[in-house]
């Protein structure tokens, strides 16, 4: 576990916004009456950084931004289980750059929907309670990494359906994992978090091979020699209560916990001797009224800024290129009242969704002076 | 053909000129028991290849016991066995039964080869009669002359003596068959004793074969319960065994039985305190042992470290030789855990027995075995008397299955040692030298490996099949009981697999779908077997250690995965596990001071735990500078290290 250094303290943030950007609300759609778990930008394919897929009850859509702040639907899938609700979408990649969309849910299920055919190309099938995130890997789109409810972390390659590694055991998470983030340069690291309040770095490193094998496995899927990777190179206590969001910036990480801040930290690692290692808080951005878990915050390509809701509907932006931390703006409508459970930026930061736990998504537009 | 009155019941005895060498009274009660044997043998080296065979041999049993009773004119008294052998040669004339003597001390043998005329031979001349007074085996001047062509032929035959029958140990078949007049002569408490002993054995060393074997298991125990034969109870052998054979009318009754006397012997085996009965347990079971003959070849060949495969679930058995160390652990670590277990039990049997040929041969590995083996020697003869159980009532599958596949292994052994080990009876000590036991070992393995298995399977065909045989006549109700209980266990068994091929199974740690063959497959997929993924592991392991340098961690790591992959699992290992490290890592510790360092700290704390002696120490050195390009560091080490050893054996002294 590492140690927080003493001596340096972190700095908060004012809440009082600078308002050097302001956004109005452009759009305002109903999806259903289920709430909304999840919006995300397309970041892969440059042809299609203004589509955006939703989340929510049994069903994932996606959407068109056009100019204007019109907003068209583009395709829309249901799961024939009702029951089905899912938490978490993400965009990926086939191997020949067709665009993937993989969902999951409460059943544990992935479904890797090739939006070009319409088709489900791959269901994943393993995770033993419902997903809670899937991310992409950037650097090679056809690996996913899905954090779940039952304590582990898996790694899939969503072209051959495999599951490659497991990230659990004896040092993995010890409740549910809630979020997953890819490392934005070092293609094996990533960063988990969950209930169990702690922060892992993983290394898939010296799994490589197996990795590699996936690509090229042409037996049954279930065959696979998948692998367990039962330690992280680094966990971190940073937070005292459920982490629910985590994401790299840079070689620092910015994740929130439910006391109503976001903390960005430095993980310091020992060069080969994992387990060791310190972590060092740099600065704190306050988000009142956010106290509830599973709240997502998201942020734009070039990591300038970064947009959160909160459960009053209200969406705050901060700015991280500054220190001491600058609150952009705060957004807020008198209708937009329901929890706000993920935002997302577009590739430049222009646009901001929101989606609702009332099923609203409420796009905002930056106001160009 | 000729037709006698023995003690009331009407047997048909068939003269052999084979027979000529064997006594006169000896034929008589050879002619009991070689019927049943050799059905019994080709009953099991018939179900090798065939594993409903046994299934389908136990009806015509049942079916020929019926026709027997109502129509007894011009027919053997025993015809259930006819039906099989006419089954057998109708359907499958590969066996060849001959029936010898290899010792004078060990009475009769039979042999088990390829053709049915020999078979039929001695099948013919068997009756059921006194089961408790003639050994299972005779030697026939036929066999003499075959023993003395080559070495492989008496392994044949040493496999087969184990399946004999102990002497009084074997006093079952008194209820059961209806044609022993003498069961009153047999002691029945000395078979139930060995029995239950035997089944002891049977049932803690096969539990998995024990399940899926036969209605047919029963007799089996039966089978194990005869001890190889021994000198002056070569008689009581063949007729206690006869006698097993008849306890052993009823399957389930004799299934339960058996797994009950089973367990029992296979806690005395372990033991080592009574040989004759783990002996005596071991008949081979032909359906499931096909991986276990496999084993049990694997076994005989090494010949060594039964004791040691036994607590092992895995083919490291070879580890104490040192000629084995690279080829046979390798060789044999596809076999399966199962069959690991299953010879090593008979291989324990066997050397307690007081078999004085093999003693040696079985003690090779360990020396504490032999010490125990000594020991179960001398005690041995009294215990075969005493210790045949009336296997007849042991019905447990579980137990039967033990029972075949042991006395499979306990014969094998055996022949050997008299035939192949005959020079090394006399010169390999009980001393503990364990190299010694390991060349006269390997001679062992060389020479015996493949005529042992052969014959082994086949001899433990044939007591599984002779077995039934007899314990049908002697128990009608028992048999239909048994019967019906085995038809309702195969209705369940079908039921079972066919609720399984419904259903999806999901991987217990992946949580991937598994597909049927998967899941049917016997194949253990959870242990990692990956070498790449088994090193990677132990590197990350050692790398999450806090405080150890990291040359040490390298030194600990190479270590760790030789030692996984050679297998050194044994005190008697290290010193060969020593050398061959020096000898792989060479380069490494030249060129690297620390990592030379920690192979001396290492070294020196072995020779602290006495693993290794200062002489083997030396060794390891000197492997270093053998080739050493420089001269100048290596000759100090040395130095320091003949200091060193110079010191240790001092402080030896």
């Amino acid at each position: 576990m590492s140690k927080i250094t003493l001596g340096n303290e972190s700095i908060v943030g004012s809440l009082t916004p600078s308002n050097k950007k302001s956004y109005k609300v452009t759009n305002r759609i109903q999806e259903g009456k289920k709430p909304l778990y999840a919006v995300v930008f397309n970041f892969l394919d440059a042809r299609f950084f203004d589509v955006f897929v939703t989340a929510g009850g049994n069903r994932i859509t996606l959407y068109n931004c056009l100019g204007d702040g019109a907003i068209s639907a583009l395709q829309s899938y249901a799961d024939e289980d009702k029951e089905e609700s899912f938490y978490t979408v993400s965009w990926a990649c086939g191997v020949n750059g067709n665009p993937y969309v993989a969902a999951g849910g409460v059943k544990g299920i992935i479904r890797v929907i090739d939006v070009n055919t319409e088709t489900i190309h791959k269901s994943l099938v393993g995770h033993g309670d419902s997903v809670n995130e899937i991310r992409t890997q950037p650097l090679k789109p056809q690996l996913v990494i899905t954090a779940s409810k039952d304590e582990s972390v898996r790694l899939w390659n969503v072209e051959t359906g495999i599951c490659i590694l497991i990230f659990a055991g004896a040092g993995g998470h010890r409740y549910e994992v809630l979020s997953v983030d890819f490392h934005p340069s070092d293609i094996y690291r990533f960063a988990s978090c969950g209930m169990d309040t702690t922060v892992k770095i993983w290394s898939m490193k010296e799994f490589w091979t197996y990795v590699e094998k996936s690509f090229t496995w042409t037996d049954d899927p279930s065959k696979f020699p998948t692998k367990f990777v039962q330690f992280p190179v680094f966990t971190a206590s940073v937070h005292t209560n459920y982490v629910d969001c985590n994401r790299w910036f840079g070689d620092f990480i910015l994740s929130k916990s439910v006391d109503n801040e976001i903390l960005l930290w430095e993980p310091q690692l020992k060069e080969n001797s994992p387990g060791e290692g310190t972590s060092d808080v740099l600065l704190r951005y306050p988000v009142p009224m956010c106290d509830i878990w599973f709240i997502k915050f998201s942020c734009d390509l070039h990591l300038s800024s970064v947009a959160i809701g909160n459960q009053d509907g209200k969406i705050y932006v901060w700015d991280l290129k500054t220190c001491p931390p600058v609150l952009i703006t705060k957004l807020s409508h008198n209708q937009s009242k329901m929890v706000i459970r993920q935002t997302a930026m577009s590739v430049d930061g222009s646009t901001i969704l929101a989606c609702c736990e009332d099923g609203t998504i409420w796009r905002w537009d930056v106001i160009t002076k | 053909m000729a037709r006698k009155s023995i003690r009331g019941k009407e047997v048909v005895v068939v003269s052999d000129n084979d027979d000529d060498d064997v006594d006169v009274d000896l034929d008589e009660n050879i002619i009991k028991y070689i019927k049943p044997v050799s059905v019994y043998k080709s009953l099991e080296a018939r179900s090798k290849y065939n594993p409903y065979f046994l299934r389908r041999s136990l009806r015509y049993i049942i079916q020929a016991k019926k026709k027997k009773r109502s129509n007894s004119s011009g027919k053997i008294r025993f015809n259930y066995r006819d039906g099989l052998q006419l089954h057998l040669k109708s359907s499958h004339d590969a066996f060849n039964f001959d029936f010898y003597r290899a010792e004078e001390d060990h009475g009769p043998e039979v042999d088990v080869s390829v053709k049915s005329d020999t078979l039929k031979y001695g099948v013919l001349k068997n009756d059921v009669g006194n089961p408790q007074l003639s050994p299972l085996t005779f030697c026939s001047k036929h066999r003499n002359q075959r023993s003395q062509r080559d070495d492989s032929n008496n392994v044949k035959q040493l496999n087969v003596l184990l399946m004999e029958l102990d002497l009084d140990d074997l006093p079952r078949g008194t209820e059961n068959d209806p044609t022993h007049v003498n069961d009153d002569n047999v002691s029945s408490p000395p078979r139930a004793h060995s029995s239950e002993q035997t089944s002891d054995i049977l049932s803690t060393t096969q539990p998995a074969i024990g399940e899926s074997s036969e209605p047919k298991v029963p007799y089996l125990n039966d089978d194990n319960v005869s001890s190889p034969p021994r000198a002056h109870s070569s008689e009581k052998n063949l007729s206690t065994r006869v006698n097993d054979d008849d306890d052993v009318s009823s399957p389930p009754r004799a299934h339960s039985l058996e797994k009950n006397e089973s367990t029992h012997k296979a806690s005395n085996i372990l033991t080592t305190t009574q040989p004759s009965i783990a002996e005596s347990s071991k008949p081979k079971v032909p359906r499931i042992s096909r991986r276990k003959q496999l084993y049990a070849k694997r076994f005989k060949a090494r010949g060594t470290q039964p004791a040691i495969a036994e607590s092992s679930s895995e083919p490291k058995v070879p580890h104490v030789n040192d000629d084995n160390v690279s080829s046979t652990p390798k060789a044999h670590s596809s076999e399966k855990a199962n069959d690991i277990l299953t010879t090593t039990q008979p291989a324990i049997a066997e050397s307690s027995e007081p078999k004085v040929p093999h003693v040696n041969d079985d003690n090779v590995s360990s020396t504490p075995r032999a010490h125990s083996s000594r020991k179960n020697k001398s005690t041995r003869k009294n215990d075969d008397n005493v210790s045949s159980p009336p296997r007849t009532r042991s019905s447990k599958k579980a137990s039967n299955i033990l029972t075949t596949t042991q006395p499979a292994i306990a014969e094998s052994s055996e022949p050997k040692a008299a035939h192949v080990n005959d020079d090394n009876v006399s010169s390999t000590p009980r001393a503990r030298s364990s190299e010694k036991n390991k060349s006269t070992q390997k001679n062992d393995n060389n020479v015996s490996l493949p005529p042992k298995t052969r014959s082994s399977k086949k001899t433990s065909d044939i007591l599984t099949t002779t077995q039934p045989a007899k314990a049908e006549p002697s128990e009608p109700k028992v048999t239909r009981a048994s019967r019906r209980k085995e038809l309702y266990e195969e209705r369940c068994e079908a039921k079972r697999l066919e609720g399984l091929k419904s259903r999806q199974f999901y991987h217990s740690q992946t949580m991937q779908p598994m597909t049927i063959e998967q899941v049917m497959s016997n194949e253990d997929s959870e242990n990692e077997t990956d070498d790449f993924a088994l090193d990677l592991n132990e590197r990350l392991r050692l790398e999450r250690l806090v405080g150890v340098s990291k040359e040490e961690k390298r030194y600990m790591y190479l270590w760790n995965i030789f030692v996984r992959k050679q297998r050194v699992i044994a005190d008697g290992h290290v010193p060969w596990a020593c050398e061959e490290f020096a000898k792989l890592h060479k380069e490494e510790m030249k060129n690297s001071s620390s990592f030379d360092w920690w192979w001396r700290m290492f070294r020196i704390k072995l020779w602290n735990q006495g693993l290794i002696c200062a002489n083997t120490f030396h060794k390891c050195t000197t492997i270093l500078l053998s080739n050493s390009d420089e001269e100048g560091p290596s000759t100090s080490g040395s130095d320091a290290n003949a200091n060193k050893q110079q010191s240790m054996e001092v402080d030896a002294e």
